[in-house]
């Protein structure tokens, strides 16, 4: 992800040298790490269903029925917390915390045509809603409220349709810019992400991760925050595997692989996962979040494609790109339980400054992709892929928030803690 | 009078049941040949003064054969009687489209029937704890045989794509101008069997134009580029009911539709193909889309239940009405996943579609049109399946 700029180091026909270090790893790492992130759980609000419209100031226009053109979401937007075990002979289990409903989440997703690509402010050409089809959306009006502090983002998904022992789901991928703020999130530089179900109901369930750019330190706090008190599960088929992703040290060099064509490169980045616990609350001081980075529990190898000619993305033009990824979970004795193989089928980067660092450059991306394969522990899994990052370009520092979406109806990746909160 | 022409046309439901008992349509076959026997299936929606939306699904007895040729295609595959369909494997875990490029139904004798053509898709859907190959699919009639002779129709089935064949519901729609495929006869009962598939319930009505409320006339959909996108599209819906038989040759009388209205749609409706041009033939049809919203109501005007459908395949065929020759007449099927339900309906899943005749004038002109609507839900509780066949409208 390192081409919408050109980097110091580039020789004549060559490609340019993503490892150069124009400021200290560890110092980029730090900036890139000045994020406010923000893990969250979508339940869809009861009663929604009997109100939505795709466009509630015409309802006279029966082309604005939900469900026909387009989804008009809302749901309540809990805390969710999630770590990440790896124990010999027990595998991969992941406690997972839904706590108390902090905010809303709103988000009118119009069908469209595949090739429509990322167009804020036009009306998108109009796709009947065929939930057997996997079709491209744009998020238009999507908001978060936490109280008086708004985001107003816009992106586009896809759904994604499965069989999950015979039965019909669909599953939802999106990644949205932060458009504009307000509060602490006035200003702000952000991406959204998330992965969910399509409810029988027409709703969204499912991970909503927010990263914000917090240069100031207004978001992020060093200070733990109050514990989260866990609901009852409002998704028990479903396990979010959410996970920190970096480099293991400085030393680890990202490479150009083999070009894929169509004028694109591809960048292999080694990393590791670090199973991470993101916490953030909202209320009296507005909103702050606190990032627990526990043990690791494996190597994750990306493949990056995009064009490295483009210029640096904007909000109205970001760069594309795909990823083909596979992660490796290893227990605490080292030996391997299982890969899972995606990767970004639609992933949109932005270019990223650091004030305190004026030549850096870097990128904040995001996207999403279905689960492809999987290994040992993971043979059959199916689900989806979140990833939602910023990145130093020379030195190539990464600070990624990846989540496995893992569709697990007999609850096999959970722990024990976990299944206790139904 | 234009409704009147519109509605000289004889309505019919089928039920087949597959005949072999090999599993040739399972998990990667390309194309199937199987026959069914078919049998008269009676649908008739109770009274909603009980508060509930129900409607007895009389199983009756044989009446006829179908022999099928089927093939599955690609989504992209322009599908015509004289194209062979690239080989593609049935996969029951993925919606795929199929042709029927062969549909031959025979009555009573085998004297009396049609041949067709059509294309449908298939839904992977779970009914109770068993999951299944959801089938909708659009035919028309090339051939009519014996009484059919010189007639056109079309039909809409809907069912399971089962290991052995093809099981479901077969609503046939035939132009009838001349009225020579109706009697006056009555026509024997028909002889209830046990029900092939418990674990669904067919919901049938009619749906007409009638003294619109402000604001629910048919009017333009526009776009934000102030283009018009579409038509939006309201009807009455009423109780309708079938009745045909076939002990030697086939006999149908005429349907009938009730005077009081049960519901309301509202819908949208417009062209699939961008710029496609308007007409629609046998070899071309028309094709359509539209979402809809259908509300069943209490005979206090008390909404019990509504449905939210998209039609995700619509074809519409040109006709014309000796009655009334210039008249931009036409015949339409169509069917879609149900998108979801509320009131009684809440949780509901299955399918929708319908056959239809219509004549339309662009708004602010008039509509005439009698669909034969028909829900298939997802019933394995029964919920919405009445026992008796007592109670009804008619």
């Amino acid at each position: 992800m390192s081409g919408q700029v050109a980097p110091p180091h580039v020789a004549n026909g060559s490609l340019p040298d993503v490892n150069a270090q124009t400021y200290p790893y560890d110092f980029v790492q730090q900036l890139l790490d000045e994020t406010a992130n923000f893990s969250m759980f979508a339940v869809p609000v009861a009663g929604h269903l009997n109100r939505a419209s795709l466009n509630s100031r015409d309802t006279a226009d029966w082309f604005n029925l939900n469900g026909g053109y387009g989804l008009d979401l809302l749901s309540d937007l809990h805390r969710f917390e999630v770590t990440v075990g790896v124990k010999p002979g027990h595998g991969i289990k992941v406690n997972q915390e839904v706590g108390s409903d902090t905010g809303r989440f709103r988000c009118l997703c119009l069908l469209t045509s595949a090739d429509f690509g990322w167009h804020p402010g036009q009306a998108p050409p109009p796709m009947i809603f065929d939930a057997w089809r996997s079709q491209h959306f744009v998020a238009q009006e999507c908001e978060l409220t936490f109280g008086n502090e708004k985001c107003k983002c816009y992106g586009v998904g896809r759904t994604f349709p499965l069989v999950v022992n015979g039965r019909h789901v669909l599953l939802a991928g999106a990644i949205c810019n932060l458009v504009s703020g307000t509060g602490k999130f006035e200003g702000r530089e952000g991406t959204l992400v998330l992965t969910g179900t399509i409810t029988p109901e027409m709703g969204f369930l499912g991970n909503v991760n927010l990263r914000v750019r917090d240069d100031q330190g207004t978001l992020v706090t060093e200070n733990e925050l109050p514990s989260l008190d866990a609901i009852r599960d409002p998704d028990p088929s479903n396990t979010f595997v959410e996970l920190r992703l970096l480099k293991k040290d400085k030393h680890v060099k990202t490479t150009f692989g083999p070009p894929p064509g169509g004028g694109r490169v591809s960048l292999i980045t080694p990393s590791v996962m670090r199973s991470t616990r993101f916490s953030y609350v909202t209320g009296g001081r507005g909103p702050r979040t606190h990032m627990d980075v526990d043990q690791m529990v494996g190597p994750m190898q990306a493949t990056v494609f995009f064009d490295l000619s483009a210029p640096p993305g904007t909000a109205n033009s970001p760069v594309p790109f795909t990823t083909e990824e596979i992660y490796t979970f290893n227990d605490s004795a080292g030996l391997t339980v299982g890969t899972i193989s995606c990767g970004v089928v639609e992933g949109w980067s932005f270019g990223l400054k650091f004030p305190q660092a004026p030549g850096q450059l870097g990128v904040r991306f995001a996207g999403f992709g279905p689960i492809t394969g999987g290994t040992g522990q993971f043979a059959g899994v199916q689900g989806m892929l979140t990833v939602n990052s910023l990145i130093g370009i020379a030195p190539h520092a990464l600070s990624l928030m990846h989540v496995l979406h893992l569709i697990d109806p007999t609850e096999k990746f959970r722990s024990g803690r976990s299944r206790e909160q139904q | 009078m234009l409704q009147q022409l519109v509605d000289q046309a004889a309505g019919f439901n089928l039920f087949a049941v597959p005949e072999q008992t090999a599993g040739e349509c399972s998990d990667g076959a390309t194309g199937f040949v199987v026959t069914a026997r078919l049998h008269r299936f009676d649908v008739l929606l109770q009274s909603p003064d009980t508060g509930k939306v129900q409607a007895t699904n009389v199983f009756g007895e044989a009446v006829g054969q179908l022999n099928m040729r089927w093939s599955m295609i690609p989504d992209d595959f322009l599908a015509r009687p004289d194209r062979q369909p690239p080989p593609t494997k049935l996969n029951p875990a993925l919606s795929q489209r199929f042709v029927m490029q062969e549909m031959t139904f025979l009555f009573g004798n085998g004297e009396d029937g049609f041949r067709s053509f059509g294309t449908g898709r298939t839904f992977p859907m779970m009914v109770g704890k068993q999951s299944r190959i959801v089938i909708g699919a659009i035919g028309n009639v090339t051939e009519g045989l014996g009484k059919f002779r010189g007639h056109v129709g079309n039909f809409t089935l809907c069912g399971d794509l089962a290991p052995n064949g093809f099981q479901g519901n077969v609503l046939v729609r035939f132009q009838d101008s001349q009225c020579d495929l109706r009697t006056q006869a009555a026509l024997p009962p028909i002889q209830s069997q046990p029900a092939p598939d418990p674990e669904t319930t067919y919901l049938l009505w009619a749906a007409q134009k009638g003294l619109e409320q402000p604001g629910l006339q048919n009017h333009f959909s526009f776009g934000p580029d102030g283009q018009v996108r579409g038509v939006d599209i309201t009807t009455q819906l009423r109780l309708l009911q079938f009745d045909f038989a076939a002990p030697r040759n086939f006999e149908v009388k005429n349907f009938t539709v009730s005077q009081e209205i049960m519901g309301l749609e509202i819908g949208f409706g417009r062209g699939s193909v961008p710029n496609a041009p308007p007409t629609g033939t046998p070899l071309s049809p028309f094709l359509f889309e539209g979402v809809a919203q259908y509300s069943l109501l209490d005979r206090n005007g008390k909404t019990l239940g509504a449905l939210l459908t998209n039609v995700v395949e619509g074809r519409r065929f040109d006709m014309t009405l000796p009655g009334a020759p210039g008249a931009p007449a036409t015949r339409f099927g169509f069917f879609g996943p149900i998108v979801y339900g509320t009131g009684c309906f809440a949780g509901v899943e299955g399918m929708f579609y319908g056959s239809s005749g219509s004549v339309f004038y662009p708004p602010p002109g008039d509509q005439i049109v009698t669909h034969f609507y028909m829900a298939r839900l997802n019933d394995p509780n029964g919920k919405f399946r009445s026992a008796a066949r007592t109670g009804g409208w008619f």
